[in-house]
């Protein structure tokens, strides 16, 4: 059976494309069938991340619609073997997503053509697009930004999740949430300027899957249309490896958390 | 006798009536104990105009709650004072308020609730007006989850126990105390149909709002609150009207 994962935060903009781009990206190399699907109707851009826009010809709703047949609409990533998208429709059409057709959709691609994992890239907000991106789900990858405004709306959705999910209204055992925090950067926190890392933690009160620094490789790569997990020369791409890793239960130390100066202390004095 | 003017009906009250036949025996009213929640209002004031503007803002403020709300009248502080009943009366009337009777009010008002065909009702205890409701209470409700932004919860009737931690922007009610074994970050409001004795108890204060009885604090910025308190275990109780937040 596959596993469904939701990568949500509420808030707009604070790294959901790129985590769900990246974290598809690091399941698929290490050899498991993975889709990624756009559930951001309207403002698609996961395909631009993952540099296959010019491939798309049908959409998801294209396919809720039975406009098109599933795999019709499938993207396969031509640099990931076992790397699929599913990209959202630009038609500004939100509610065209009904319950019944996703279960459809998710249903063939778990029985028909064998995925092991699907991720969804959920739109910001709280409404109908993103409870509709987590209500299938198994397990949530919360987004956060180490600011207060984030860290809310991460609660909100955790709340939602808790509540709304078809878990939860079928009583079946809770979402499994992930705290993943993005855009960190240690500097701004020592100065006061960001939430630490333990104050994120103890807000929201989930398992920490990652931190992703903040990086400049992130846009550059997806000007390029590659998920940053590819670039292994970039911090925010290795903590991305990091973070699939211990999705699949491996033991990753956390990485880039501390600033320069604290980390070669700790390299002299240990600690 | 069979009621000439309905030849084809059956006897109406006679035996061998099909009817008849099932009540046999049977009392016409059957009586039967049983207890309602009313509303009682407390008259501070004689003077029919206030009264008039009070109950037209009260009503505007809540007008689902006032519908048909049957109404008991207590008369404690305005005993003695010469009163226009009927003018009170219609006045609560055409709020769709319907007064069923009166209590703690001097004889002559009594006799006059009397005479309009209003119930007596014994006089209370002496008690806050605002005290605690009587009876027996509900069993508390109990949360092992945090309550996250977004979220309410309220325990009607009783206590409400808090094991996970009450986020900021959350909402947590009850109708009697609150306990809660986790940072307090949310609005938190004890007593909320009016019980003044109601507390709220925390391991952890950092909340938003703090109410009792509807008396409240608001925490604007959690430096605002005294370093013993703030982070630390508290409770929060009224003193008259008063919110005091101390330490535990
Ligand atoms: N770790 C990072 N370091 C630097 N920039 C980042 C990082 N993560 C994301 N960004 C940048 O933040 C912006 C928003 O990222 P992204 O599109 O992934 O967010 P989103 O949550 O999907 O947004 P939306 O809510 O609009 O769907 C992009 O410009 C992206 O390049
Ligand atoms: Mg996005």
């Amino acid at each position: 059976m596959a596993k469904i994962i939701v990568v949500t935060s509420g808030k707009g903009g604070v790294g959901k494309t790129t985590t769900s781009a990246s974290f598809g990206a690091g399941l698929a190399l290490r050899g498991h069938k993975t889709v990624v699907v756009d559930f951001d109707i309207g403002l698609r851009n996961l395909d631009l991340i993952m540099g296959c826009e010019r491939r798309v010809v049908y959409d998801f709703v294209n396919v809720i619609n039975k406009d098109a047949r599933l795999n019709q609409a499938l993207v396969r990533d031509k640099r990931v073997e076992h790397l699929y998208m599913l990209p959202a429709s630009q038609t500004r059409d939100k509610d065209v997503l009904t319950r019944e057709g996703v279960d459809r959709v998710f249903h063939e691609l778990q029985q028909e053509l064998g995925f092991e994992y699907i991720v969804c890239d959920s739109p910001a907000g709280i409404e109908k697009g993103a409870r509709m991106a987590l209500y299938f789900a198994d397990e949530a990858i919360v987004v956060t930004n180490p600011e207060i405004a984030s860290v809310r709306d991460s609660d909100r959705i955790l709340g939602i999740l808790s509540a709304n999910s078809r878990r939860a209204e079928e009583g079946m055992e809770p979402v499994k949430p992930y705290l993943l925090v993005t855009r960190y950067n240690p500097d701004r926190v020592e100065q006061g300027e960001m939430l630490s890392l333990e104050t994120v933690k103890e807000l929201l009160g989930i398992p920490l899957i990652g931190v992703i620094p903040e990086s400049e490789s992130v846009l550059n790569a997806s000007n390029l249309g590659t998920p940053v997990i590819l670039d292994e020369k970039s911090k925010a791409g290795v903590a991305y490896s990091d973070v699939v890793d211990r999705f699949l239960g491996e033991n990753r130390p956390l990485r880039f958390i501390s600033t320069e100066r604290t980390s070669l202390l700790r390299r002299f004095f240990g600690g | 006798m069979p009621d000439p003017s309905r030849p084809n009906q059956p006897p109406r009250d006679g035996v061998g009536s099909p009817r008849a036949f099932h009540v046999v025996g049977q009392p016409a009213l059957i009586f039967k104990g049983s207890s309602f929640p009313l509303t009682v209002a407390h008259l501070t004031t004689v003077d029919a105009e206030r009264i008039e503007r009070d109950l037209t803002t009260k009503v505007a403020q809540a007008p689902a709650f006032f519908q048909d709300t049957a109404l008991v009248l207590d008369f404690h502080a305005i005993e003695g004072q010469p009163l226009n009943f009927r003018a009170l009366l219609d006045s609560l009337r055409t709020h769709g308020v319907h007064p069923l009777g009166v209590r703690n009010g001097d004889a002559s008002q009594m006799a006059e609730a009397r005479s309009l065909g209003l119930a007596v009702f014994p006089p209370s205890r002496k008690e806050d007006p605002r005290a605690a409701p009587q009876g027996v209470r509900a069993k508390p409700k109990l949360m092992t989850h945090p309550v996250r932004s977004g979220q309410q919860v309220y325990a009607a009737g009783g206590d409400l126990v808090l094991l996970g931690m009450v986020n900021a922007g959350s909402e947590v009610l009850a109708d009697g105390n609150i306990h809660c074994y986790a940072p307090l970050r949310g609005r938190a409001m004890a007593g909320v149909s009016g019980d003044v004795e109601a507390r709220i108890f925390t391991y952890c204060l950092e909340a938003e709002f703090l109410s009792v009885a509807g008396c409240y604090r608001m925490v604007e910025d959690i430096r605002d609150l005294p370093a013993d308190v703030r982070s630390k275990p508290a409770q929060i109780y009224l003193s008259g009207e008063r919110v005091v937040i101390e330490a535990i």
